[in-house]
């Protein structure tokens, strides 16, 4: 089983819980950090990798990414790049927050699908659907995380309305599926009580980094990973044998 | 000696328009104000309004959006429910008449009136027909919004320094019965028209200055710094009902807002006229601003208005300064610092 994992500096902890496991589940990295890897990122007719700017192409080179086919890997997984978070961890919490604003239902429906179509992430899955890929190479998409419930812009969620933050989370799901997708939702473990925020034991040691993940919330997700590999696995490999 | 002798170039046809490109002309404006980067600006009126506001804003002016989208809408669909058009969510203000029933609205001068329109099961707000795609929802959903619009055009009259109105028609449609106006005959976007109560008025030059003079004193007595910046649509009428052929009605109907536009300006230190209509319309520019219906004007006529108007703001009051590009946030080094971390060998 071979897999590549695309994304952008959330990866970081994952990579690094990767690295602390010591057991190589044959997984492939390809990361820039910002939103400037999957603009600039296009899959050819014969689903190879493509890059449209040198950052990327110096990346994909790097990586041994370089015209490479899609096809060749069993797993595709794409972790961050704004789904969820869209601009910033700041812009979610904005966004759960304008929920309680006296808008129109239409006008917030519209808001929630466009919260996802502009990232680059959603985008990227509709490209790798457009590529037509071989049926047995697996597709997942995992959001961004929450910000940290410690970041000051994270306070005051008490204003929230519930059911149209639970409207939000079933788009997100529905939507990336439509495109072929499997959606990997955030782990339960990683929030806080308030459910739209990452519990604090998993803040990123950086003082004023309220966006990523330490190790441990990296090694939570990256079970999801693991056990998304696993799931689609030969049933020989899964078991293990 | 005569008053002609020492006037400046752009006094004379020969020197302001026969010996220049069209392109190349300009001094179309002396403006009154000195607009600060910093001070709170307001657009309101009919459509042409919105792009002095896009203009400002991609300008590094203070161009004010008191009614917020829902976070996460595209641009695209911002346009289409009509957020960040105007300063408020209020439509296009087409006559002055309109402009007081509002500022009276938000003053609370006068009630709001509780007409409402159902059709096909949405609901829809007479005074802004077209600013949710199919209506809203509920009867609640409409009234909610409309107070939520008031406040923000109270909002707008309260904290601007400067409040930009394109004037846009004299033809408005009334209810007879309570006195208010429609941006748009009942039936044509949406409502039920009905003979006995909506009446056609093709508002006169003296009704037209009156409304105006009275919107600016109400916004006065709220917002005593308020300054206007006036401007007339160069968009002709899309149809008429004075029974005249559509564009003699357009041209009366623009003479006279003019003529409304020119009597403020000149009257009033804090009032001033800017020359939009002219520059599209002036037959020195020969038709080139518009779209082939001759009717919408295309963007290099928009751009080239819009150029005017920065241009001589500063050929009077001197350059502004460069607007700087957003410089890297602390978030994207906490990025860059991750990445290096977790992959650096």
């Amino acid at each position: 089983m071979s897999s590549l994992l695309i994304g952008n500096s959330h990866v970081a902890a994952l990579k690094q819980a990767y690295d602390a496991q010591k057991i190589d589940h044959n997984l492939h990295f390809l990361t820039i950090h910002g939103n400037r890897l999957l603009p600039n990122l296009k899959i050819d007719e014969t689903g190879a990798l493509q890059a449209t700017n040198e950052e990327v192409r110096r990346e994909l080179i790097a990586q041994d990414l370089d015209s490479v086919s899609l096809n060749t890997f069993d797993n595709i997984i794409i972790y961050g790049c704004r789904l969820r978070v869209i601009a910033s961890s700041r812009k979610w919490i904005s966004k759960i927050k304008s929920t309680a604003k006296p808008f129109s239902a239409q006008a917030l429906h519209q808001s929630h699908l466009d919260f996802i179509h502009t990232t680059s992430h959603y985008k990227f899955l509709i490209k790798l659907q457009r590529a037509n890929l071989n049926e047995d190479v697996k597709i997942a998409s995992i959001p961004a995380p929450y910000p940290n419930e410690v970041a000051p812009f994270a306070q005051g969620l008490d204003r929230v309305n519930h059911s149209e933050v639970s409207k939000i989370m079933n788009i997100h799901k529905s939507e990336v599926e439509t495109v072929g997708s499997t959606f990997l939702d955030t782990p339960a473990a990683l929030l806080s009580k308030n459910g739209y925020t990452t519990h604090k034991k998993f803040k990123h040691k950086g003082e004023d980094d309220f966006s990523h993940l330490n190790v441990k919330g990296g090694a939570l997700v990256l079970e999801e990973v693991l056990n998304f590999i696993r799931n689609n696995a030969p049933p020989q490999m899964a078991a293990g044998t | 000696m005569n008053p002609y002798e020492n006037l400046p170039p752009k006094a004379f046809w020969k020197t302001a328009v026969a010996n220049k490109s069209m392109f190349d002309m300009s001094d179309f404006w002396d403006p009154k104000f000195h607009i600060g980067r910093n001070e709170n600006v307001v657009t309101f009126g009919s459509c042409f309004a919105q792009h002095i506001g896009n203009a400002l804003k991609n300008n590094g002016f203070n161009w004010i959006s008191n009614e917020s989208p829902p976070c996460g809408l595209s641009e695209e669909n911002c346009k289409k429910f009509n957020y960040n058009v105007f300063s408020a969510r209020t439509g296009n203000i087409y006559t002055t008449s309109l402009l007081k029933q509002w500022t009276e609205w938000a003053l609370e001068k006068a009630p709001v009136p509780e007409e409402i329109w159902v059709e096909n099961g949405r609901y829809f707000d007479p005074f802004r027909p077209n600013i949710e795609p199919n209506g809203f929802e509920s009867l609640k959903e409409v009234k909610t919004s409309q107070l939520e619009t008031i406040a923000a055009f109270r909002t707008s009259i309260k904290n601007a320094r400067y409040f930009v109105f394109t004037l846009g028609l004299t033809e408005s449609w009334v209810n007879s019965e309570f006195g208010y106006e429609y941006p748009m005959c009942p039936g044509t976007v949406a409502g039920k028209f009905d003979e006995t109560k909506h009446t056609f008025i093709n508002q006169q030059f003296s009704k037209i200055l009156e409304n105006l003079s009275s919107a600016v004193k109400l916004m006065k007595e709220v917002n005593p710094g308020i300054k206007f910046i006036l401007t007339v649509s160069p968009v002709p009428l899309t149809a008429t009902k004075s029974g005249r052929h559509v564009a003699v009605a357009t041209m009366a109907s623009k003479s006279i807002l003019r003529a409304v536009a020119d009597q403020m300006a000149t009257n009033r230190a804090n009032v001033d006229y800017f020359p939009s209509y002219e520059i599209i319309n002036s037959p020195i520019f020969r038709g080139s601003f518009f779209e082939p219906n001759q009717r919408s004007v295309n963007p290099h006529g928009v751009n080239f208005v819009m150029s005017q108007f920065f241009s001589c703001l500063e050929t009077k009051f001197g350059k502004y300064a460069k607007v700087e590009s957003r410089k890297k946030t602390a978030a994207a080094d906490f990025c860059e610092e991750a990445l290096l971390e977790a992959f650096s060998k």
